[in-house]
């Protein structure tokens, strides 16, 4: 016990040392390390919100995508397959992007859209591609979900505080000038917690308004990593929210690379069959 | 009624001595209520030129601009033309410096160093979507590395839907850029309103439609910030890196800023109408402090009357000058005839305070009377309910209240301590003595026929007003070759038009906008408008642009809506997915509502109102089958063409209102102060005639009346009334102190005669200066106000005379063998 005790107390007293930007590389390792070969099966659902006993709660009938992810680590590059499941309009539409880590290549994107039994290469050009864009049509941006753009902002720890009944600092992020254009927000309020190093809360501004708040809930250890299963945003200008939702997360899965290829969006049973697979291997280790 | 007026006179009389008695009180009251105005100037003025300032908040295309707004964000852009030195946008010199121009607005966005800007849309930022060897590329539409052929760039750019009219002309000499704003949705911090955490205590996706949605409200837009997002970007605009492009810039914050500038002018022109009045008051009166003090009055009441209405919160328009120069025809108007009577006494030997009191006790109760009857037609114009009409409505009201308080309870004060010296001359003015020495014998002789000579006036006034044209049209208020009607004209001769109007389509049904019936629709009616008004109608694009695009991008098909509701589904998540910020703009998150864009060039509200049924009409043609499939559809029209349109209805149905209540407020007055039915409405029908020759003139030689010009008529009402007050109440003064119809008649002419002379000739040549001004709204109410007071004058002169000697009204004074006349 005593042992413990001394124990927390020096893990507490390496990271009261810690600089804000430290503890933000830390949460941001720890977040991309989640999604790397992985099957995850997420629900994101959007609707306009109000507030009925000083409860959050959908006023309309949400809109509800639900998603299957492959992802991969080929050691030289990393490949995923999104597919769309619903709703019914865009089931079957299919997404497979290759990243690679050699900068000179460029990365490819397909797009299938099943409606047409069509799929088109996606490439992006170069210029204003890092411009925040909207996550299938929700309240989340690519700019919320980004990973690896530590240097882009300037980090400061505000206070030191407790916030539901954990340890947190409050740290305030800023985009440097030089990347500030490619910001939504002026200003991000960060509450970390100072045992998991993960996001528990999130509010962004823009002039000195509040213009977006995020909870995270159900934050879980996945594979020896804390994350959260459930992420919502309430876009507070909008009333919009959105709720990200994984309802399966299958870390270090076991994929064969020659699924993760335009086969695999054109070929209707060669996917679904590839992805039972995965289904049951997730059933397997998900968490 | 009399023993009020005697009363009223008493008060008066005694009131300089009064005041003087308490003149530190009213010094320090002045001068502190003046530097909490002049604060309230500086600190809360408030401008706003656009259309839905003027609009009514309840209108219905105010309405839905604001739900447009809060759906789609907003539309408060600055769209700037340029025009490259070389003849073509797609040059490879010209696209490097439309680069280099976008960068260094972008680096200003992101430095905030152009207040309120957040983007900005140049042929430099877009993304072309191309199909390369069956790859779907979204590519920058110019390459990083501009080559020296950019034809190819010119081709691609003409493929991509929407890019033409908006980006580039169609002889490509023209380019623009927007740069966007969140003008209008900011939000304003609610204290207290914050969401707590608490709100996910209980978190869950349940729908509960009795939850209450949080009230966003957006911080009202500060004019100022418009001059200063201008001011920023000429700065940047007219660095001599830019020098081969011409700029031609628009939008509310550009047009604001030249609105500005132009009140800016028209103040100085209001300036100088004072420097003449001031002039041509000492030219009257020949001593400078019966000049300078009543002058400071009116100047002080102005300031007064603009300070409360900022610290209420009032938006103001360039109606705010109309406003100060009623209260400077009223002031002065008072301040002749007190200043008239004051030098009077004083010529009689009498010494300053004794005059003073003479003369107020002489003039005060026709001020008050006249005061009463301008506030009153002033607030009736108020009760209009139209922005506008309030604005102008509250302030005249306010400005000639004010201006009898100053002029009867601070001037005392002012001249306590400077007046005039001992002996003061009299000014001669022989030769309109002459004229009217002239006018008794005149009317005398021959009543009926001055009276069937402005009865023909009249007769004629009213035939040219049945031809008159209300027309709103903000450019036509411009003279040409200003730089404002010079943009105009360039957008609308090659770009996508000055003017704009939105159809607004709500299906009130989720992704409602996927389905190819509804889509369908939009596009038979974006075709049908192409092709109907070509003359008006430059462009059109909505949701159904996109989706035909990429059906011929992914199926090669030619550019179609499909039929099944899966493949458009697709195709519009194929749009979301690569520009979900283009696509919020147009379709809101759930699909149930959007809007078909109209880009049109600019024209009156006439040639607009004569094409609104057909639309109308085209529009319920081309929805009746989305009717049938979504009964709740809603289809609703706003924009520059909806308000310009609904505009000019609230202002010619507001306008027939406000001055028949002003008109019927004022006769009441009349015929209340007057004593008699008869007197009020001899003192009334004259005036009428002043303001129908307005519409005589305007309706006979084509001249098109707007809100600007309207308003002139209560003014003319109001100051030709205030003349007629002057010379009635002085002739029923003099039947009181029992003097003959004949001698009180003569007497009146020659002495309220020449005050009102005076001030008509003061007032309309310091009105005629307007005519110099860049701002015909302005200029029109300077030429047209300046006719009107001379009509105004010659009824006083010689229509009242004329039927005084036909009726023989008395006034409500008993004649001296106690018989009451008619």
């Amino acid at each position: 016990m005593k042992k413990l005790i001394l124990l927390s107390t020096l893990l507490a007293g390496t990271a009261s040392a810690m600089t804000a930007t430290e503890i933000m590389k830390k949460v941001d390792d720890q977040s991309a390390q989640t999604m790397e070969s992985s099957f995850v099966q997420m629900t994101l659902t959007s609707c306009k919100f109000g507030l009925s006993n000083g409860s959050v709660r959908c006023v309309e009938q949400p809109r509800i995508k639900t998603l299957e992810t492959v992802g991969m680590d080929l050691g030289d590059s990393t490949r995923s397959l999104m597919i769309v499941r619903q709703p019914a309009s865009e089931q079957g539409i299919g997404m497979l992007s290759y990243n690679y880590d050699d900068t000179s290549k460029t990365d490819e994107t397909w797009l299938y859209l099943s409606a047409l039994d069509k799929v088109k290469r996606i490439a992006t050009g170069s210029g204003s591609d890092d411009e925040p864009a909207s996550i299938f049509g929700s309240e989340f941006t690519t700019e919320d979900q980004e990973t690896g753009n530590i240097d882009e902002y300037n980090y400061r720890i505000v206070e030191e505080t407790n916030f539901q009944g954990r340890a947190a600092w409050v740290i305030e992020s800023i985009a440097k000038p030089e990347f500030a254009a490619s910001s939504n927000y002026d200003k991000e309020l960060l509450w970390i917690d100072k045992e998991r190093f993960i996001v528990m809360k999130g509010s962004a501004f823009r002039d000195d308004n509040e213009v977006k708040r995020f909870q995270m809930a159900s934050i879980e250890q996945v594979d020896g990593v804390w994350m959260a299963r459930s992420i919502t945003v309430l876009n507070l200008v909008a009333n919009r929210l959105s709720n990200m939702k994984l309802d399966a997360i299958a870390p270090g899965i076991d994929a064969d690379a020659q699924f993760l290829t335009q086969r695999a969006l054109t070929d209707r049973a060669f996917r679904e069959a590839g992805l039972d697979a995965l289904r049951q291997q997730a059933e397997g280790i998900s968490q | 009624m009399n023993q009020l007026f005697i009363a009223i006179n008493q008060f008066f009389h005694l009131l300089p001595d009064r005041m003087i008695k308490a003149r530190w009180w009213v010094l320090s009251i002045t001068m502190l209520g003046t530097v909490l105005m002049l604060v309230g100037i500086g600190t809360r003025f408030n401008f706003d030129q656009s259309f839905e300032g003027m609009l009514d908040e309840g209108d219905p295309a105010q309405a839905a601009l604001d739900e447009f707004r809060s759906q789609f964000g907003s539309d408060d852009s600055v769209f700037i033309v340029y025009r490259p030195a070389d003849g073509d946008v797609f040059s490879p010199a010209s696209l490097a410096t439309l680069r280099q121009l976008t960068n260094k607005i972008e680096q200003a966005i992101a430095a905030k160093e152009l207040p309120r800007a957040v983007d900005i849309d140049s042929l430099t930022t877009i993304k072309a979507q191309v199909d390369q060897d069956g790859s779907l590329i979204a590519q920058d539409l110019v390459p990083e590395s501009i080559p020296a052929d950019t034809s190819s760039i010119r081709e691609l750019a003409n493929q991509q839907p929407g890019l033409e009219l908006a980006y580039f002309s169609s002889d490509y000499q023209y380019g623009g850029f927007t740069i966007k704003t969140d003008f209008g949705v900011i939000p304003i911090a609610q204290e207290g309103a914050a969401i707590s955490d608490d709100v996910f205590a209980d978190f869950s996706l349940a729908v509960d439609t009795s939850a209450e949605v949080r009230t966003v409200e957006f911080e009202d837009v500060d004019f100022l910030s418009y001059l200063d997002i201008m001011a920023a970007l000429d700065d940047i605009l007219e660095s001599p890196e830019y020098d081969s492009f011409e700029f031609y810039k628009s939008g509310t914050p550009a047009l604001t800023a030249d609105s500005f500038a132009v009140m800016n002018q028209a103040m100085m022109l209001v300036g100088l109408m004072l420097i003449l009045v001031i002039a041509l008051l000492w030219w009257l009166l020949r001593t400078a402090s019966a000049v300078v003090w009543p002058i400071l009055a009116i100047i002080l009441s102005s300031i007064w009357a603009i300070g409360i209405a900022s610290w209420a919160g009032m938006t103001m328009t360039t109606m705010i000058t109309l406003a100060i120069m009623l209260i400077l025809a009223v002031g002065i108007a008072d301040c002749v005839h007190v200043m008239s009577a004051y030098l009077f006494y004083r010529r009689e030997g009498e010494p300053h305070d004794k005059a003073m009191s003479h003369a107020w006790g002489k003039t005060g109760l026709a001020i008050v009377l006249t005061t009463l009857t301008t506030a009153a037609g002033m607030l009736a114009l108020s009760l209009s309910g139209l922005s506008l009409f309030v604005e102008f409505g509250l302030l005249g009201a306010m400005g000639v209240t004010l201006a009898l308080v100053f002029t009867a309870f601070v001037l005392p004060v002012l001249m306590h301590w400077w007046h005039p010296a001992k002996s003061v001359k009299k000014a001669e003015h022989g030769k309109i003595q002459a004229v009217l020495d002239n006018i008794p014998n005149a009317t005398k002789k021959r009543p009926w026929l001055w009276v069937a000579g402005f009865a023909a006036l009249f007769i004629a006034s009213l035939l040219g007003a049945n031809h008159i044209k209300i027309d709103s049209n903000m450019m036509a208020l411009f003279r040409d070759g200003t730089p404002i009607k010079e943009t105009y004209r360039v957008i609308d001769e090659n770009m996508m038009g000055t003017s704009n109007m939105i159809v607004m389509v709500d299906t009130v049904a989720t992704e409602g906008l996927k389905d190819p019936v509804v889509l369908n629709a939009m596009w038979q009616l974006q075709k049908a408008l192409e092709a109907n008004y070509p003359e008006y109608i430059l462009r059109t694009y909505s949701l159904a642009d996109i989706v035909r695009y990429n059906h011929n991008l992914l199926t090669g098909a030619g550019e179609s809506i499909p039929a099944d509701a899966r493949v458009t589904s697709q195709l519009l998540y194929l749009f979301d997915s690569s520009d979900p910020d283009s696509r919020r703009q147009l379709v809101s998150d759930d699909y149930s509502r959007s809007h078909i864009s109209v880009s049109m060039r600019n024209a009156g509200s006439s040639e607009y109102a004569a094409i609104n049924d057909e639309i109308n009409a085209l529009i319920a043609q081309s929805f009746a089958p989305v009717y049938e499939a979504y009964p709740d559809t809603r289809v609703q029209m706003t924009g520059t063409f909806a308000m310009m349109m609904n505009f000019t209805q609230q202002l010619s149905d507001v306008q027939f209102r406000g001055i028949t209540i002003a008109l019927l407020l004022i006769t009441a007055v009349m015929i209340v102060s007057m004593g008699s039915i008869q007197a009020g409405l001899i003192g009334i029908i004259p005036n009428l005639i002043p303001a129908l020759s307005i519409f005589g003139v305007a309706g006979w030689f084509g001249i098109a009346m707007d809100g600007d010009t309207l308003m002139i008529v209560p003014i003319i009402i109001g100051i030709a009334v205030d003349d007629t007050i002057h010379f009635i109440t002085h002739y029923r003064n003099l039947l009181l102190k029992g003097e003959e119809e004949e001698v009180a008649l003569r007497h009146t002419i020659k002495e309220v005669g020449q005050a009102v002379t005076f001030t008509t000739i003061i007032l309309g040549i310091s009105f005629a200066v307007l005519l110099g001004s860049a701002y015909l709204g302005l200029a029109k109410v300077g030429g047209f106000a300046a006719m009107a007071l001379f009509v105004a004058l010659a009824n006083d002169l010689y229509l009242i005379p004329a039927l005084i000697r036909i009726f023989k009204p008395r006034f409500g004074v008993k004649k001296p063998n106690g018989v009451t006349a008619s």
